[in-house]
């Protein structure tokens, strides 16, 4: 995106050019949403090369949907990671929730994590501690996995987690508090939580 | 509480969901349990690495916008939807440039759009042979119709049907290039009676006045004619009367003259009757006239 191009506010008007073949007002739309729906698509693959193209593949699937879009029914931040959610999620469970073995793909975990605000011991342990969590998680049951996803790194309420998984609320608490458990498990047979 | 239900109550004591007496009891089996006490505090920490975790954001790689941006070239940016919208806007040849752009760009990568505006295409052709090419009406189609409209019983239009391709036909006839003049010619009387005569009942009113007049005058000339005819029979009636009354005494050929009957001597004429008799006076019947009669 051009740094001279003025930056549309109105979620409406953004839509409305990007509809109307505006690429700078496209440029926007990608320039303030890729790292979100690229940390959610990484949440649910563990992997930065899935995670790429599931942003991608999210990306042309939002731009065919805006016309879909309604600013009366809110803005654009929630309907389109809405939107994303459904469709990593769909990809999740087209994939058969197969556990990944991010082990490899965390190494190289790195290169992409912002810290530079951090004192460099600092980083290195929280790349280290992240690195481990996310590890752990992709050892969780697949259904256990989406539920915790969404609710403690997504913090979504349950009510929206009902609604893109499609399961009674019930199923959705209980699936959460055996992942939670699960997890912690996992993190203390990693020796993780000792230092949490 | 035992262990089970204490794990199963985890998560809502955690989000606080617990009523007073379940949250006792929560309390109280995590004092005396060090197993579940351990996996409490091993789940709260497990909560708090989660949330950071959600609250630190990877980088994307750096290429990832500029494959997005291409991933989402023109072609790829115009939705079906948005090229079914714009289908009729192409058939009326009212897109704008850029727009058509897209809308080429996603006709030559999308198949499906492809194969909808090929039949689109192909429907419109066909509509338009369908109405260059008209179907000729079968001639029995007006008596099925008739029959299954008024029914079979309506035998004048079964009989003006027989009649009607022949009128339909002389119909044609009439409105053929040779026959213009006569139809000019018709057309051109009309006009010159009626601006003579104002209407054509205005035109045989007046030709009725005429033959009237005709007729009378005509009447006049005979009863004219009839009575110089008259006059001029009297006097050569009168003329052979005195022949004839003159000729009576002696006189050869006398009788033969008289007689009525005709000779049948060889060498004599066969002779007509000697003219009619005229009678005295105003009577004006003719003597042979009366034995004819007779």
């Amino acid at each position: 995106m051009g740094a001279n191009a003025a930056l549309i506010k109105s979620d409406a008007e953004l839509v409305r050019r990007c509809r109307a073949g505006d690429s700078v007002a496209w440029e926007q739309v990608v320039h303030e949403y890729s790292r979100r729906v690229y940390n959610l698509a990484y949440r649910f693959t563990g992997r930065h090369e899935s995670a790429e193209d599931l942003t991608q593949e999210v990306f042309v699937r939002v731009y065919r949907s805006l016309e879909q879009y309604d600013a009366q029914a809110g803005d654009l931040a929630n309907w389109l990671m809405r939107l994303a959610r459904n469709l990593v999620i769909d990809d999740y469970r087209r994939r058969g929730r197969t556990p990944t073995d991010v082990g490899e793909d965390l190494t190289d975990h790195e290169y992409h994590l912002e810290s530079h605000l951090d004192a460099p011991d600092q980083g290195v342990e929280r790349l280290e501690r992240s690195s481990q969590v996310h590890a752990a998680i992709s050892k969780l049951a697949p259904d256990l996995r989406e539920c915790v996803i969404l609710r403690d790194i997504e913090e979504l309420s349950y009510q929206e987690i009902v609604d893109i998984l499609k399961i009674p609320v019930g199923t959705v608490k209980s699936r959460i508090n055996r992942g939670r458990i699960e997890l912690a498990k996992i993190l203390r047979r990693m020796k993780v939580v000792e230092y949490i | 509480m035992n262990c089970g239900t204490f794990q199963d109550s985890v998560s809502d004591y955690l989000d606080g969901a617990l009523d007073p007496r379940a949250r006792a009891e929560f309390g109280a089996h995590r004092l005396g349990c060090r197993a579940c006490r351990d996996l409490f505090g091993d789940v709260r920490a497990t909560l708090g690495a989660l949330g950071a975790l959600g609250r630190e954001e990877v980088a994307e790689p750096v290429e990832l916008k500029a494959r997005i941006l291409a991933a989402t070239t023109a072609g790829e940016m115009l939705s079906c939807g948005d090229f079914d919208s714009l289908i009729e806007r192409y058939f009326d040849g009212v897109i704008l440039a850029p727009t058509f752009q897209t809308f080429q760009a996603h006709f030559a990568k999308c198949s499906k759009c492809r194969r909808l505006l090929a039949g689109i295409e192909e429907a419109i052709d066909l509509c338009r042979e369908a109405k260059a090419e008209e179907v000729e009406v079968p001639d029995s189609l007006y008596e099925r119709i008739v029959a299954a409209t008024v029914g079979a019983e309506e035998q004048p239009h079964s009989r003006f049907s027989r009649w009607g391709p022949t009128l339909s036909g002389l119909y044609r006839a009439v409105w053929t290039p040779q026959l213009a003049a006569a139809a000019l010619i018709f057309a051109a009387s009309g006009a010159v009676i009626l601006s003579r005569f104002g209407s054509v009942g205005a035109m045989a009113s007046e030709a009725s006045e005429r033959a009237e007049r005709l007729v009378n005058e005509g009447q006049a000339a005979i009863n004219q004619t009839g009575s110089m005819a008259i006059t001029g029979i009297q006097r050569v009636s009168s003329g052979v009367n005195s022949i004839l009354q003159d000729a009576k005494p002696g006189r050869p050929g006398g009788a033969e003259a008289a007689d009525p009957q005709p000779s049948s001597q060889p060498g004599n004429q066969p002779a007509r009757p000697q003219g009619p008799k005229i009678p005295d006076g105003d009577n004006r019947s003719c003597s042979w006239i009366d034995r004819n009669q007779a």
